[in-house]
């Protein structure tokens, strides 16, 4: 047995606890699942009758599924240049050397440890009373016109901070020489950003922008507990159109269909967005 | 290798959106568990799961007090409630059957929209208890089947009209509850002109716009046509039919709209309750559990109640009352016959009076007298007993449908949301979503 093999054998068998949890969690009931897009269950009676690909066809002749996937495409892209943008800023700004700077640290770290729908809960009280009360608006979260950007600023709020701390590892790994380099070299601060921060992070962005598509792609806790996916619908995400089908339409074999077809998407998603920052990385 | 990881883990995470769908269809085993345990021996401590959606204060006194009296002689048996919101009740009873955890006792709201879970075998039939001896006649009727079978042990008898604050009328000059429909916009602007709010409204609780158009809903479809929301949702009607005289409820409810509170989308049931309870606003459409809200949050609060009148005729204000739906038991509960004691104790004149004492409503059991509270004895006084009440369990104001029902609620907020409050567009919006679900057989 070659050393070579030998070492990847025990790299592996670090992943076999979460991989065997993973699978018992959800491979295997995932698998178990597939069969029910292809029937008309209604998700409690015992009998169901086999419908072929009738569920498929449904989800691209159906206008209903417009709006949540629009709204998920919103949310999406919202939540990953805001998180994004906001977390690199946060980790800059804590990576300097201040007094309080592990207080800040902490404090912008504080939301994470939060549940989503405790956030929820106090958001929806702080955009009913709180923002009345400062500035004598009505609720963000009762028109359809503002309850996109009021549920983004929830998770935004919500998730910075994880977001935050892989910035903050990834930029306390640059090299100091690197910027003195640059200086010498007469660049002012943004080029300094542009030509030494951005790539020698690039690691970082890559997860980061992955995870947040991946997230925000199938948002779930903050608006159905924000709002409940109203005001008419105006907050509906695909997860949640895909929960309401499954257990409130009685039309499962139909919700298990779009979560199949949206499973797919995720994973080609996931995977060629994480290829092409990949691809942008310097190796050391 | 750094690819497989990073591929690997992006799995991981976009796999999660699975997790709710995944035990679908694994519940057909679950007959084989269903053996009742030997727990004859009483002392063995077992615990029952009991689930409702009560969201008023009294009604969760009640719950506990009752287990309380139940433990008395049941000292081994331990009650784990939980409560949800009304909202999503069905939603969360539907998951629950889906992941084969439905809990021991369970609340429906009425037969008809819980008739699959009754299907499915998830409720013990009732008929014949002996303990349903103790519940008056005439309220079984809103727990029955169309087959006559009983399902549910039913709680109160309850109704829909105006809860106000006696307090607030008084203090805009008004001295008589409005009878007709002019007076009751009339005092609207009178108590907009005192400085209160005339009405309270809870939007961002989605049930509540349902309620503030159900008193005049159900007095109105009475008069006209009980069968216009079953035929809407069988489509064997539509919205536009107006058999119901649904338009007339829809142009009421708008006339109505400028005298509720700001941001009603934004306010929450808990608010409204609040609000009524200390007199800044003066009326609640909603239903006679509104006085239990309002009392939870002022106990001193001076409320009264009566009927929604919703036409220029003072003998057609007659308030809506009715039973429905109750208390259930999931007969594939592994404790089914303590579950069934703890029933017997709901049903006790006791644990009434404590239900009437806390809960603030009219209990189903025979022989307590509506004296708990002056604004039911008020009610029972002006209504009840000058027969100007009508009973409603026959004609639900819901559609069973949930994907219906969400319609519904959707296209009455976009009215509300509507600057214009077009009442025409809603009819259409409504006729065109619910043609969308199910086929319109005309």
């Amino acid at each position: 047995m070659s050393n070579r093999f030998r070492d990847g054998m025990v790299r592996f068998s670090f992943l076999i606890p979460a991989f065997a949890f993973f699978s018992f969690a959800m491979i295997i009931p995932f698998f178990m699942g597939i069969h029910v897009s292809f029937t008309d269950w209604n998700g409690i009676s015992p009998s169901y009758n086999f419908v072929g690909l009738d569920n498929f066809k449904k989800i691209f002749t159906n206008a209903d599924i417009l709006k949540p996937l629009k709204n998920t495409i919103y949310y999406m892209v919202m939540s990953v240049i805001f998180s994004n943008v906001l977390a690199l800023l946060l980790a800059m700004a804590v990576n300097r050397s201040f007094v309080g700077r592990n207080l800040s640290r902490t404090i912008f770290f504080l939301p994470t440890v939060l549940s989503a729908v405790l956030v929820s809960f106090i958001w929806g009280f702080i955009y009913r009373e709180v923002f009345r009360l400062l500035f004598g608006i009505n609720s963000l979260l009762g028109s359809p016109d503002t309850v996109m950007p009021a549920i983004v600023g929830i998770d935004v709020w919500n998730s910075v901070g994880i977001s935050m701390i892989i910035f903050l590892s990834a930029l306390t790994g640059v090299p100091k020489d690197l910027y003195e380099a640059a200086e010498v070299d007469g660049a002012k601060a943004w080029q300094k950003f542009k030509n030494v921060t951005v790539p020698m992070i690039m690691p970082a962005i890559t997860v980061n922008v992955t995870l947040a598509i991946t997230y925000g792609l199938r948002v779930f806790t903050t608006p159905l507990i924000a709002t409940n996916g109203g005001p008419v619908r105006a907050s509906e995400t695909i997860a949640i159109y895909i929960y309401r089908n499954l257990f409130d339409f009685k039309k499962a074999g139909y919700g298990q269909a779009v979560s199949m077809i949206f499973l797919i998407l995720l994973v080609l998603i996931g995977w060629f967005v994480s290829r092409v920052l990949r691809s942008k990385e310097v190796e050391m | 290798m750094k690819k497989v990881l990073t591929l690997t883990a992006a799995v991981a995470l976009l796999a999660s959106v699975m997790t709710g769908c995944g035990s679908a269809g694994d519940n057909k085993n679950s007959e084989g568990s269903t053996t009742p345990a030997s727990n004859k021996t009483s002392d063995k401590p077992i615990t029952l799961t009991w689930v409702h959606h009560f969201g008023e204060e009294g009604a969760r006194k009640w719950i506990d007090l009752g287990i309380q009296e139940f433990k008395k002689n049941n000292p081994n048996v331990n009650v784990e409630v939980t409560a949800t919101d009304g909202g999503n009740y069905k939603t969360f009873l539907n998951t629950k059957v889906a992941a084969n955890d439905v809990p021991d006792i369970y609340m429906i709201d009425e037969i008809p929209g819980f008739q699959e879970i009754i299907d499915a075998g998830y409720a013990t039939d009732l008929t014949g208890q002996p303990f349903l001896n103790n519940i008056s006649e005439q309220y079984l009727n809103g727990v029955k089947s169309t087959d006559g079978k009983i399902w549910a042990l039913p709680i109160d008898t309850n109704g829909g009209g105006v809860t106000y604050n006696k307090d607030a009328f008084a203090k805009a000059g008004i001295t008589q509850v409005p009878t007709t429909y002019s007076e009751f916009l009339a005092d609207c602007q009178k108590l907009k002109e005192a400085g209160i709010i005339p009405i309270a409204a809870g939007f961002k609780d989605s049930w509540t716009i349902n309620w503030d158009i159900n008193p005049d809903l159900l007095v109105t479809g009475v008069n006209s046509d009980t069968n216009w929301i079953a035929d809407v949702e069988a489509g064997k009607a539509t919205f536009a039919d107006n058999k119901g005289h649904f338009k007339e409820v829809l142009e009421r409810f708008v006339q109505r709209l400028p005298y509720v509170n700001d941001d009603p989308m934004g306010t929450s049931w808990d608010k409204v309750q609040e609000l009524l309870g200390s007199g800044k606003a003066a009326m609640v459409i909603n239903g006679t559990w509104t006085v239990d809200g309002a009392k939870s949050k002022n106990p001193n609060a001076n409320i009264g109640l009566f009927a929604f009148p919703s036409t220029e005729n003072p003998d057609d204000a007659k308030f809506a009352m009715k039973s429905t739906g109750g208390i259930v038991v999931n007969p594939k509960s592994q404790n089914k016959e303590a579950a069934m004691k703890l029933l017997e104790t709901f049903s006790t004149p006791e644990v009434g009076k404590i239900f009437q004492d806390n809960k603030k409503g009219i209990s189903v059991i025979k022989g307590l007298k509506p004296d708990f509270d002056p604004t039911y004895v008020e009610l029972d006084a002006s209504y009840l007993k000058t027969g100007k009440t009508f009973d409603w369990s026959q004609f639900s104001p819901n559609f069973v449908s949930v994907e219906l029902s969400n319609a519904f609620t959707d296209a009455i907020t976009s009215l509300i949301l509507d600057k214009n409050h077009d009442v025409d567009l809603t009819i259409k919006t409504l006729d065109d979503s619910f043609n969308n679900i199910r086929e319109l057989q005309k």
